[in-house]
């Protein structure tokens, strides 16, 4: 077991040597959330209307999504849109008619699809100050939802553009399924991400419970999804690790070395439980405390969420160790990663998606862990059940262990 | 000791490793050389226990690689081929680690390693991550995380390429200093110069294959006291094997239209003679190289092209 706690011991200092990458993965996820609730809570039934003027200098399919997407849902009902060249719109916020001008550059599209920096001009009537907040606000939510369009559709996107630049261009059939998935998905995250949270207020689950009068706001309801959101995240980067440490060579020293492989890959997790844990309790302590939730919750919750990271990390080394290259895994963990996040109330809570689609959610490695945490973390519930699901996580874990460890110590590294 | 008896292994069609069969000695250098692509890396896999053979058994200080594999690997020592260290950690940590999966823990560790690092020559800069290593010192690190143990086997896997000559002097010491100290050592190598210089025993490689095993003695004797000329130029090859054959002590070892090689005994004193045979041959010489007899000529003689091609 000393071999174990080296290993440990030393994948978390490879951890703490890239603080940049844990910060990434655990702040999208706030920030996301952050913005959600932000937009949730300012869209009451007396919400102001902001009148904001386009000029779409770039006339691409994602310059249009961006400008369709005010209006969208909740935006909708905040912003007016109306679209203008860039001196009569100019002349609007100069006059003091609109709240701002959104100026979409031209080669925007081509920029967000090539990866490129590019930025949008928001220009604001110096006489408002809240509208225009809001749709700062907006814009930044908008560029998550590309930031997430990118990163399941990413590789798609770059073979794309790489196509078109070649003398044939991209096949018809190549770009009518690219089409497709990129229109599946930009659905997908209008239909999920903005429509509920307009209807939250009214769609918030009823606490028929024996327990405080408290009322559960969209900011409780969306704590369980951030966080398993960053331990998604952070479960992923943790498994890419093993591409890692096979390119450099030590995968294999480790294979020979007369100390158990077992212990060895035990050391990985026992990093992870670390960082999750750690993830964990801060997340949990910080969203009790604003949200006035009993602290004496924290432990039971903090395991809780720290083993369905865990049961996550090896889910994601099991998909990493079955690939035959290290862009393969990626592929593979990415396309397993969103899907399971967005039916899994990784992206909004369970009870905000469609009916049909929270069933299934509820199905889902982690739309199960997370509907056990709020057992614990609204309810208090930490009996027979609760044990149950443990050994449930537990079993699933060992289980993917095994297959880990099979593929590791054979395939794996003979390539 | 290593022991290797029969062994064999296949990649599909391909025999990486040929009916392969040595011995090494504790307190003695093994020495594996081979041109590229030989079998050398997949023999020192095999030893390891990294690789499966198809065929044959390797044993350890007599304990079964495939067998009784954890006692095996615990005498072991190896130094890969190619770096197998944690970039983004330091010089000690690497140490520490591959220590610990070594079994080695406690103050005992902490000592061993900081040896290692001063016998690395790396200790001013053990706490530096390694990726801002020069690779010379990234080899040292390399062989010094095989070493921190104390293993009575060592493999090394061409522990020098790629290393400016100063690390190299480093790391040849260091590979005589363990040995010295009884360590058995298996050492491939594609440079003959260090085969020569460093090894006690000898087998020669290709396709595979052993051609040639024994100590330098033992290898020169195969050769006789054989020169090899190298002459380049332009020949009428059928006119040269009609002028040489009936020669005594020359060995034709290849012939084609621009170049001739051949191993000659005491050439010096028939030098005269195999020059007027070449003229009358009609052959234009336009440059001639003289080696004594080392495992080149001897790599040249059996295979009939040379070590680097
Ligand atoms: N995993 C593999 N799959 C298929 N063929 C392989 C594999 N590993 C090695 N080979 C082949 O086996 C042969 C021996 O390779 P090996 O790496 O042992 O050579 P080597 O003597 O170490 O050469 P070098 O000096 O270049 O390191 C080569 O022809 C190589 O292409
Ligand atoms: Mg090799």
């Amino acid at each position: 077991m000393r071999y174990f706690a080296a290993a440990a011991k030393k994948d978390l200092a490879r951890i703490a040597k890239d603080p940049i990458a844990l910060l990434t993965w655990v702040g999208i996820p706030i920030v996301l959330g952050g913005l959600m609730t932000l937009v949730s809570s300012g869209g009451g039934g007396s919400s102001p209307t902001a009148q904001l003027v386009v000029t779409d200098l770039d006339d691409s399919l994602l310059s249009g999504f961006l400008v369709g997407a005010f209006g969208q849902g909740p935006l909708a009902e905040m912003v007016e849109v109306e679209q203008l060249e860039l001196e009569p719109g100019r002349a609007r916020v100069d006059a003091g008619d609109v709240s701002a001008q959104l100026v979409i550059p031209a080669g925007f599209g081509a920029a967000l699809l090539a990866e490129t920096p590019t930025a949008l001009e928001l220009i604001t009537n110096p006489a408002q100050r809240i509208l225009p907040g809001i749709l700062e606000e907006s814009l930044s939510m908008l560029s998550e939802a590309a930031f997430y369009v990118h990163r399941v559709f990413g590789d798609q996107l770059r073979d794309l553009t790489q196509g078109m630049d070649a003398e044939a261009g991209p096949s018809s059939a190549e770009v009518a399924r690219i089409s497709v998935a990129i229109r599946d998905s930009i659905e997908r995250l209008q239909g999920t991400l903005f429509p509920p949270v307009l209807s939250l207020a009214s769609t918030t689950r009823s606490v028929e419970d024996e327990q405080d009068d408290l009322e559960w706001t969209f900011g409780i309801l969306l704590l369980p999804s951030v966080l398993f959101m960053a331990l998604f995240f952070v479960a992923q980067g943790l498994s890419e690790d093993l591409w890692v440490e096979r390119e450099q060579g030590t995968l294999r020293r480790a294979a020979i070395a007369p100390a158990p492989f077992a212990q060895f890959l035990l050391g990985k997790l026992g990093a992870g439980a670390v960082v999750f844990a750690g993830v964990t309790a801060v997340g949990l302590f910080v969203g009790c405390s604003w949200h006035g939730l009993p602290l004496s919750r924290l432990p039971a919750c903090v395991l809780w969420a720290a083993l369905s990271g865990l049961v996550l990390q090896l889910l994601l080394l099991t998909m990493q160790s079955l690939a035959s290259t290290r862009r393969a895994g990626s592929i593979l963990t990415n396309v397993a990663l969103f899907p399971l996040l967005m039916i899994g109330g990784g992206f909004l809570p369970l009870e905000a998606l469609p009916d049909g689609m929270a069933a299934i959610g509820s199905w889902t490695p982690n739309g199960w862990a997370m509907i056990q945490l709020k057992e614990v973390l609204l309810y208090g519930r930490t009996g027979l059940a609760f044990g149950g699901a443990i050994v449930v996580q537990l079993a699933i874990g060992a289980l993917l262990f095994l297959v880990t460890h099979a593929r590791l110590s054979r395939s794996f590294l003979q390539a | 000791m290593i022991e290797i008896e029969g062994l064999e292994k296949r990649y599909g069609d391909l025999v990486a490793v040929d009916n392969i069969q040595l011995r090494a000695e504790p307190g003695r250098i093994f020495g594996l050389l081979g041109p590229n692509g030989a079998g050398k890396s997949t023999t020192i896999g095999c030893v390891s226990g990294l690789i499966t053979p198809s065929a044959g058994r390797v044993r350890v200080l007599g304990h079964d690689v495939a067998s009784d594999g954890r006692a095996a690997r615990a005498s072991l020592g190896v130094v890969p081929q190619e770096l197998a260290l944690y970039e983004d950690l330091s010089a000690r940590e690497n140490l520490a680690f591959w220590a610990s999966a070594y079994g080695l823990r406690g103050p005992e560790r902490a000592r061993r390693v900081t040896e290692v690092l001063e016998s690395m020559g790396l200790a001013d800069r053990a706490k530096e991550p390694i990726k801002k290593f020069s690779g010379g010192m990234k080899r040292r690190l390399n062989f010094g995380c095989a070493v921190v143990h104390r293993p009575k086997v060592l493999l090394l896997d061409e522990p020098t390429v790629g290393v400016d000559p100063q690390s190299r002097v480093r790391i040849l010491d260091l590979v005589r200093e363990q040995v010295e100290a009884g360590t058995c050592v298996l050492y491939t190598t594609h440079y003959m110069e260090e085969a020569e210089t460093l090894c006690d025993e000898l087998a020669i490689i290709d396709h595979g294959r052993i051609i040639a095993q024994g100590t330098l003695p033992e290898l020169r004797g195969i050769l006789g006291e054989m020169d090899v000329l190298r002459l380049g130029g332009r020949f009428d090859p059928d006119a040269v094997r009609t002028a040489l054959v009936g020669m005594a002590g020359v060995e034709i070892a290849a012939l084609d239209e621009e170049n001739v090689r051949l191993a000659v005994e005491a050439a010096s004193t028939k030098l005269p003679a195999l020059f007027a045979a070449m003229a009358q041959a009609g052959a234009e010489v336009r440059e001639t190289t003289l080696t004594q007899p080392n495992l080149e000529s001897l790599f040249i003689k059996l295979t009939g092209k040379e070590l680097r091609e």
